[in-house]
């Protein structure tokens, strides 16, 4: 079937090779200091009595920054910790502690990763920040995973909020959001060095400085390189899709007085995969300035820029250079005793150049794509203690499908101590790319009667009408336990609709409904032992809207309907750690990849400032596909860190 | 309870300590004033009373603020910031902030049995061996929440008025 081929070539000839990452940032300066108003509010606390200070209300946990016990979403963090305990040498590979997402190694290089299905090496449907940056590419809505790395060493946590986000986060955050969180500068002081090598991950090694330049501003700087193996095909032969990457950066926080504070940092990066007949080249910089600003009655301003460059070359595809631009305000301001309001607003702009081939086009070759918004978010509480709504809502324009309107009303009823439950309905879209609308292939002029695929001039957003509830419960202070069930109802879907004789093109024609439920659990056994983990179960069903439209599940996501996975941190004696995670995944239907289960084991010993550790990964079998076809194969590595 | 969630700043999730700290800040200063050390805790008769915080501060100076001219065992109170236990070694308490959690079970066994008065805030700090934990309720108020079997195995006397506005609680209940 022609269709048939068509899909294949959309989604491996050309996209399959991009590996891209989309979202945004993040940042967790810890601002510091005393002011004035600082030294009065202490001095009017030591007025007061033991009793009265311990029945002093705390309206803060600034309310933007709500403890995730209360928080009314399913919410799953990664900590640092989890991180470098798991083994994972990758930001992908550290997303699979977060029992809430789909991560799928496809090959050496690439990663499907989505939440809440629609999973597939093009998805489109999460939003990603690292340090508040957008990883984001226009050419597909989506994220190149291969050009998105940070020092693991140095992450503090990654926030992983499965569910709509688009009234807060805007356009993509349609099936969830995940905030990649690095530390301040201030908390890593002192050198980090590490290096090792192993069977699939070849060698690595990083160096990481940070210091004090004065009393109130902090550095750091850091560059780490790999070198990757390749995986093999499903006939046994190697894929020749070894990859290395080099990257290097820095971050700086300065205290500027008690009241405000800035951050700046950045990195570089550059790469290189191996293909069979020739090698794909990626290189990318980034800068990102946040000033943050606190009043004496709570309320906080923050302006934030960042610019991103990234290029990509993929031989007999097409060759990319995306420049992105982008500024952010947010203001939190408290409203009288019952309610917090958070304003804010962005602007972005994305110059993507585009150098074509005739496999494929994307045209006009160039394009300038603006991005404007601006979203409020008012969080009341109605009985205090009790019972709590958050209204919000998020207008954007985009170049594509025009304005947008992303509303959310969450309500949240808290029963007793350590317990929520909470609902929420929110409309969320995923904002038309350049896919969708200027890809063409093969690239015009396209002889008669040679099938040809095209984007739709017309395509919209696809449009998210998300149902949520969820619980979540401490029943001790070593158990917390939540369930997290969804229906998702979704229109104008990406669908490929036949316009004339082998002549395909990219429309709404869609439509479709997820189901499931997100399971987690964190369970601290001993003091020297937790495991913590999750199950999700996912229901899908996708249906035509209109004639002509097809949309193969191969194309728009290939999920699994039952996932299980869990992290188990044991700390033994004389320093010995031992260390595991594991997880099932469900057969994916088309194309078909049987189940897996696959299990990592990390033995670790903590001789003073040094760590000696053993890694080895996918033990369980040796070797299986987690997405498409190449074999992931069964490995084992060997690091040595050294803190001083 | 592990903290942190993002639900309303797109950027700015995990920051802001402020009025949480400054209240705690005031508590621990108020701890140091309700709880006796034995005269072997210091090193000298001229011996500073020192307060170490481990790890990164989350009081951000309101701590400082807090204990600034006062004095503590009729001494005055010096904050020390710190990044390993052992530089506590002259130190009469000790606050571990939450991103040292994970290191606190093996700390607090390098500290036994000294007349060191342990603090936290987070969940689990007590059954690792702690003494006092500053424990946030979903109402937002701040609970103290003490295993006097920690307190007394350390030397240390808390008074009657402390022990009245705390929750007593056995290692193995937290």
């Amino acid at each position: 079937m022609k269709g048939a081929s068509w899909r294949i070539r959309l989604g491996q000839g050309i996209l399959i090779r991009l590996g891209l990452w989309l979202l945004p940032i993040h940042g967790s300066a810890q601002t510091s200091g005393v002011t004035n108003q600082v030294g009065e509010a202490i001095r009017r606390l030591k007025d007061m009595s033991l009793a009265e200070l311990l029945d002093e209300r705390v309206t803060i946990v600034s309310k933007t920054t709500e403890l995730s016990s209360q928080a009314p979403a399913a919410v799953f963090v990664v900590t640092g910790e989890d991180i470098r305990r798991s083994g994972a040498t990758s930001l992908p590979e550290a997303l699979r502690l977060s029992p809430n997402l789909s991560v799928a190694q496809v090959n050496s290089s690439e990663w499907a990763v989505s939440a809440r299905g629609f999973n597939n090496t093009l998805a489109n449907k999460l939003l990603v920040m690292i340090d508040g940056r957008t990883i984001y590419t226009p050419l597909y809505a989506g994220v190149f995973w291969d050009a998105q790395h940070v020092l693991l060493e140095d992450v503090d946590r990654i926030e992983v909020v499965s569910g709509a986000g688009g009234a807060l986060w805007g356009a993509n955050a349609v099936n969830g959001v995940i905030n990649v969180i690095t530390r301040s500068a201030k908390d890593t002081q002192g050198t980090y060095i590490t290096g090792g090598g192993g069977s699939f991950l070849q060698d690595f090694g990083a160096i990481r400085y940070g210091a004090a330049a004065s009393s109130n501003l902090f550095y750091r700087v850091y560059v780490q390189r790999f070198d990757r193996n390749e995986t093999s095909l499903a006939n046994g032969r190697s894929a020749q899709n070894g990859w290395d990457l080099t990257q290097g950066g820095f971050r700086t926080d300065w205290d500027l007085s008690e009241l405000s504070a800035f951050t700046f940092q950045g990195d570089f990066y550059g790469g290189t995969q191996s293909r069979p007949t020739s090698s794909i080249g990626i290189d990318g910089q980034n800068l990102l300035g946040r000033w943050t600003r606190r009043y004496a009655n709570g309320a906080e301003l923050k302006v934030q820029t960042y610019f991103d460059r990234t290029w990509r070359e993929i031989p007999n595809a097409f060759v990319e250079d995306l420049k992105t631009y982008d500024i952010d305000l947010q203001h939190q301001l408290p409203l009288g005793e019952r309610q917090t309001l958070v304003v804010g607003g962005g602007y972005r702009l994305m110059q993507d150049r585009i150098t074509n081939t005739r496999v494929a086009a994307f045209l006009p070759p160039n394009r300038d794509l603006q991005l404007a918004s601006a979203f409020f978010q008012d969080e009341i509480e109605l009985v205090p203690e009790r019972l709590k709504t958050t209204l919000g809502a998020r207008i954007e324009h985009n170049d594509y499908s025009g304005i947008e309107v992303q509303p959310s009303v969450r309500l949240a009823y808290m029963p007793a101590e350590r317990q929520i439950v909470w609902a929420a309905v929110s409309r969320a879209v995923r904002a038309p790319s350049r896919i969708d609308t200027d890809y063409y292939t093969p690239a015009p002029p396209v002889p008669v009667g040679v099938p040809r695929l095209s984007g739709g001039p017309g395509f919209e957003a696809e449009d998210l009408l998300a149902y949520e509830l969820g619980y979540r419960v401490q029943p001790t202070d070593r158990l917390q336990f939540s369930i997290s069930p969804y229906y998702n109802f979704y229109k104008d879907l990406r669908s490929l609709d036949l316009i004339g004789p082998g002549s395909y093109v990219l429309a709404n024609h869609y439509r479709g409904e997820i189901w499931g439920v997100e399971l987690t659990s964190k369970y601290q056994l001993s003091d020297n032992w937790r495991i913590q983990g999750g199950y999700n179960y996912l229901h899908k069903n996708l249906w035509p809207d209109g004639p002509g439209g097809v949309n193969a599940s191969v194309r728009e996501g290939n999920d699994p309907q039952h996932q299980f996975s869990f992290q188990s941190i044991l700390n033994l004696w004389n320093g010995f750690q031992l260390d595991a995670t594991g997880r099932f995944v469900d057969t994916l239907d088309n194309p078909r990849v049987d189940s897996y289960f696959s299990i990592d084991v990390r033995l670790a010993w903590q001789y003073k400032r040094m760590e000696f550790s053993v890694v080895g990964q996918n033990l369980y079998d040796s070797k299986h596909p987690e997405f498409g076809t190449q074999e992931i194969p069964r490995s084992v590595y060997g690091k040595i860190t050294w803190r001083f | 309870m592990w903290i942190a969630l993002t639900w309303a700043a797109p950027w700015s999730i995990g920051q802001e300590v402020s009025r949480e700290y400054q209240l705690k800040a005031v508590l621990l200063y108020n701890l140091t004033q309700f709880v006796e050390w034995p005269a072997s805790a210091f090193p000298s008769p001229e011996s500073p009373f020192i307060v170490c915080v481990v790890g990164p501060d989350p009081f951000g100076g309101a701590l400082d603020e807090a204990v600034r001219a006062e004095r503590s065992n009729n001494r005055p109170i010096v904050i020390r910031r710190i990044n390993r236990i052992e530089e506590a070694a002259d130190a009469q308490v000790v606050f571990f902030g939450l991103a040292r959690r994970n290191e606190v079970a093996e700390a607090l066994k390098r500290v036994r049995g000294r007349s060191l008065l342990t603090v936290s805030d987070f969940d689990g700090f007590l059954s690792s061996g702690g003494t006092v934990r500053m424990a946030s309720t979903p109402d937002r108020k701040i609970k103290l929440r003490v295993n006097l079997d920690s307190a007394k195995a350390s030397g240390l006397t808390m008074s009657a008025k402390l022990l009245r506005v705390c929750t007593i609680v056995q290692a193995g209940d937290e």
